[in-house]
């Protein structure tokens, strides 16, 4: 079995006076695709942003409890937000790469870590893309901006963006809730190509595609962590029967 | 257990299960009515027999196809997944019950028994108990009750002794009463078909289990660790 | 199946159509709020032609000069009945608000807009008007006293100039004038007048008016007569008097040689005048980009605090407090800048002038930095929170987040609000009419006085005569402000939309 990458243990998580998140303890395996499914506004995505702290952003979020990422817990006081999110890529939802070209997408990480070699940076950039198995597609157009990609391709730009500062886990909330079947599977494949390198935690509300792509499945529902276990064991035989109303379409 | 949110796909559950209660229920008839026909040499009944086994055919395609409809349409998971492999395998089983009954009836022209003759053997009793575990086929599917479908597991294995004494005495018998000796060949072979319907409802009924208890195994000689005890350890480590 | 039949029975129809057949059904609401709103659009884009069309026929005067006699003889005649009642009452020559009667003898003479020297006289014209006579001083409201005797000192007023024929003349706070009668008089800054019989008048900046013995000059402003005789103003060219009409050349290229250099002159009142735009221009520039170049950097990054670095409770502070300045009357900025400002200013840094164009350009500030602050704290506001979060996601820092993403994706808007300042800036009036010291002097030195086009029309309109040349002049001012924002929107557009952002955005 695969070492835990992240673990959290008893995390709260408090918007004002609502609690968002209950008591959840959960350990993230590395080199493994963990899924999290559950009902909108079960805390899935809170919890995942909790993971890179970008809850910090948004005022009024109070936190307790540990998450501890390779033995270091993110939320002392002593750590370095901008440093943990350096090794924690992170893509949205909706693709969001900025108004530059595409070269410059890619260059944004290294840069703002201080990287400026041109040969470097273009180095960096071709592997991302490559790695984010859209090189050949773009290759020709590397000055071009990338807000004249399509919606598939944007989303793995921004794929490759996270790659380009190396990171070790990458934490993906919807990727694919915005694109046609055929860059859904692309993501896919993408995803289960990522992951012999990566450790990668992924938020979705297509519980075919949970079972498509994750070896991990957790079941979040109102604030809590209902089942983790397998994704198969998931899917054929859950152990908790909110899990099983949940994944069948009993509840919604 | 609620409904889907989807109530389409709980009318096309719904009709799936209706299909092999009455596929079940027909098969149950069948069943009755070849042992009744084979015992008094009833040749009507032989061909109502026969006119059920078409019947049961079409529901064997019905379902087949309702199954992959659903499937396709509705990607089912977890207990639905599980219903529908189900399905297809009990269709199956029923579909060979049928062909059993039909083959039990073939022979229904050739000799007349006597009821002293069937008094000496326990093939009533026999049939009686299996027609029982088709029932509890139905009701368990029905009610999803996993109680009744472990009681078939029981009166299987009560089927099984018995088949064994009809065997053992129908033999002595042969030997003993040479002149009736078609009478009990045939009797040897209802004993033996009695004997495979029977299995044939274990084996759904272990279908059964599957799907509303899946931590019970079909094998239980093949040692399931459970996957949930698997990523304990895990953590554990 | 039987279910749903029930189910269809049961529905009750709450809504009954009219079985669907050809022909349209009138909405008069719709109908009559649509031809509205369309109505107030075209009148809107009506007004706006009808305003270009006013400013640019009025320009034409400028090359077109109307002399429409009857008109002004009858004003002229009024004027001739009443200063003769006047005269008859007292020796001295009542003057009016906006004009000036000298007379040197007994024959009033007088203008619609001018003054009207007296032969062997000096005369000297102020902002509000002068008057002149041969014997008497005559003190006006806002004018100068001037004096027919060339021995005797003039005094000046505080927006006037001190002139005198014999002495020195020095310096004052709000323009330098020298006059003598043998030199060759170099132009003023403001409200200056000299008087160099027998010689060439050299021009000066305004409301100067210049009167010889021998070569007499008349425009419509300004006129010199002779005692024998009266004419009536602004009539024929025969008599001496030339309304020249200006071109094009007049306004762009240099009309004049100081020190053998070309030199570019504004001097709408004088018996040569000059309309150069070019010190105007120059001015308006000067004080605009100064105000720009405080406002813009103040402003963006005030925008950037707020939206990138700004706690909530900060935000609900500064965003009022620079809105409130937007609601400042420029006339207060003005004001603060005049006599406050001003001092502070010179103390710091001794300009030699109390009111300049780096004054001006402060109180321009004031004025835009509201407004481009405004404009660009919603463009950075609507730059998508997820494009920050991607930065950060990305181990940027809040800075690099700012400065790398919220501004670039902003540009647009950004540019824009440069652009609205820089419009407002250019056009604003008050502020440069009161705190820039209203020199049209063609410098590059920013701590010295300078005029705006602007400012040009605002002081100088009141005093033109109707649909003369300087009066087209002033409006060709309105329309080359017009041209120079239609200019500015047409390069933002097509330079800064079309070619900058995609070098800063990607092809």
């Amino acid at each position: 079995m695969k070492k835990t990458k992240i673990k959290t243990d008893k995390l709260n998580l408090f918007y004002g006076a609502k609690q968002a998140l209950i008591d959840i303890s959960m350990e993230i395996p590395e080199k493994r695709v963990t899924a999290f499914i559950g009902p909108s506004g079960c805390g899935k995505s809170t919890f995942l942003r909790s993971l890179n702290r970008m809850n910090d952003l948004i005022p009024g979020v109070k936190i307790n409890g540990d998450v501890i990422i390779d033995d270091i817990n993110i939320y002392d006081k002593n750590i370095d937000v901008v440093q943990l999110r350096k090794r924690i890529g992170m893509v949205f939802q909706k693709s969001n790469p900025f108004p530059k070209s595409i070269y410059d997408n890619i260059a944004y990480g290294p840069r703002v870590n201080g990287i400026s070699g041109k040969s470097t940076l273009d180095e960096i950039v071709e592997t991302s893309l490559i790695r984010a198995a859209i090189w050949d597609e773009v290759k020709d157009r590397l000055k071009s901006s990338a807000m004249g990609l399509s919606g598939g391709q944007q989303q793995r730009l921004c794929i490759a963006r996270a790659l380009a500062v190396n990171p070790d886990i990458i934490l993906m909330d919807e990727p694919a809730s915005a694109l046609d079947p055929i860059s859904t599977s692309k993501i896919e494949e993408l995803i289960h190509e990522l992951k012999t390198d990566y450790t990668i935690v992924i938020v979705t509300h297509n519980m075919q595609q949970a079972a498509r792509v994750s070896d991990f499945t957790a079941f979040f529902y109102i604030g809590e962590l209902i089942e983790m276990d397998k994704t198969t064991t998931i899917f054929t035989n859950p152990y908790n029967k909110k899990t099983e109303e949940y994944i069948t379409g009993r509840f919604g | 257990m609620n409904g889907h949110v989807l109530k389409n796909y709980d009318q096309e559950l719904n009709k799936l299960r209706y299909r092999l209660v009455r596929m079940g229920s027909l098969v149950q008839q069948q069943i009755e009515m070849s042992v009744s026909s084979i015992l008094n040499s009833n040749i009507e009944l032989a061909k109502q027999v026969m006119e059920l086994e078409e019947k049961v055919d079409k529901l064997d395609l019905k379902i087949d196809k309702q199954c992959i409809r659903i499937i396709a349409l509705h990607q089912p998971v977890a207990r639905d997944l599980r219903l529908i492999l189900a399905a297809l395998q009990i269709d199956i089983y029923f579909e060979i019950i049928g062909d059993y009954t039909t083959e039990m009836i073939d022979d229904v022209a050739r000799t007349i028994f006597t009821s002293e003759i069937i008094n000496k053997t326990k093939i009533k009793e026999m049939s009686e108990h299996v027609i029982k575990m088709i029932g509890k086929v139905l009701d368990s599917f029905v009610d999803e009750n996993v109680n009744l479908a472990l009681d078939i597991l029981k009166i299987e294995e009560i089927v099984n002794i018995l088949f064994k004494d009809n065997f053992n005495n129908l033999l002595s018998l042969m030997k003993a009463d040479s002149s009736n000796i078609d009478s009990y060949a045939i009797l040897l072979d209802v004993n033996r078909l009695l004997d495979l319907i029977s299995k044939s409802a274990k084996t759904i009924a272990q279908e059964l289990i599957y799907i509303y208890e899946p931590s019970i195994s079909k094998h239980n000689d093949i040692e399931d660790l459970s996957i949930h005890d698997i990523f304990a350890e895990k953590t554990n480590e | 199946m039987e279910n749903n039949t029930e189910i269809v029975e049961e529905k009750k129809e709450y809504i009954t159509h009219k079985p669907l057949a050809y022909g349209k059904k009138l909405y008069i609401g719709e109908f009559l709020a649509e031809n509205i709103i369309r109505l107030t659009a075209f009148i809107s884009i009506f007004t706006i032609f009808a305003i270009f069309y006013y400013v640019f026929q009025e320009a034409s005067f400028a090359f077109l000069p109307i002399k429409d006699k009857n008109v002004k003889t009858e004003i002229i005649s009024t004027n001739n009945n009443s200063t003769e009642t006047t005269k008859q009452t007292g020796a001295e020559m009542q003057q009016e608000t906006y004009g000036s009667s000298t007379s040197s003898t007994s024959e009033p003479v007088q203008e619609k807009y001018g003054s009207s020297p007296s032969q062997n006289e000096e005369l000297k014209q102020e902002k509000y008007g002068s008057s002149t006579s041969t014997d008497e001083l005559v003190q006006e409201k806002y004018g100068s006293t001037s004096s027919s005797n060339k021995t005797e000192e003039i005094k000046s007023e505080t927006y006037g100039s001190k002139n005198s024929s014999t002495e020195e003349v020095k310096p004052e706070t709000y323009g330098t004038k020298r006059s003598s009668t043998s030199d060759e008089v170099k132009p003023e800054t403001y409200g200056s007048n000299t008087s160099t019989p027998n010689e060439e008048v050299k021009p000066e900046t305004y409301g100067s008016a210049t009167s010889s013995n021998q070569d007499i000059n008349q425009n419509n402003i300004s006129t010199t007569e002779t005692n024998t005789e009266v004419t009536e103003t602004a009539t024929s060219l025969e008599d001496g008097y030339a309304e020249k009409p200006i071109t094009f050349k007049d306004v762009l290229l240099s009309n004049d040689y100081i020190d053998s250099k070309p030199a570019y002159i504004w001097q709408p009142i004088s018996t040569n005048a000059k309309f150069s735009f070019i010190p105007l221009f120059v001015g308006a520039l000067k004080v605009t980009l100064i105000g720009i170049a405080i406002a813009a950097p103040l402003a963006i990054f005030a925008a950037i605090f707020t939206v990138a670095f700004a706690p909530k409770w900060l935000k609900e502070i500064i965003k009022p407090a620079i809105e409130i300045l937007a609601g400042f009357p420029s006339v207060v900025i003005g004001f603060f800048c005049l006599i406050t400002l001003a001092s502070v200013i010179q103390t710091f840094f001794g300009t030699t002038f109390r009111l300049n164009s780096f004054v001006g350009g402060i109180g321009m500030s004031m004025a835009v930095i509201p407004i481009i602050y405004t404009v660009t704290e919603d463009a950075l506001n609507a730059v998508p929170t997820y494009m920050k979060e991607a930065s950060l996601a990305l181990g940027a820092s809040k800075w690099q987040t700012a400065w790398r993403v919220i501004l670039p994706s902003a540009l647009p808007g950004v540019f824009a609000a440069l652009i609205l300042g820089f419009g407002r800036a250019f056009g604003e009036t008050m502020i440069a009419l009161m705190a820039t010291g209203n020199a049209a002097l063609n410098s590059a030195n920013i701590f010295e006085s300078v005029r705006t086009l602007a400012a040009t029309i605002g002081s100088e309109m009141a005093e033109v005569e109707f649909r003369g040349v300087h009066y087209g002049v002033l409006f060709l001012i309105g329309a080359v402000l017009f041209i120079i924002t239609f200019a500015l929107n047409a390069f933002a557009e097509f330079y800064i939309r079309k070619k900058l952002m995609k070098k800063i955005q990607g092809n």
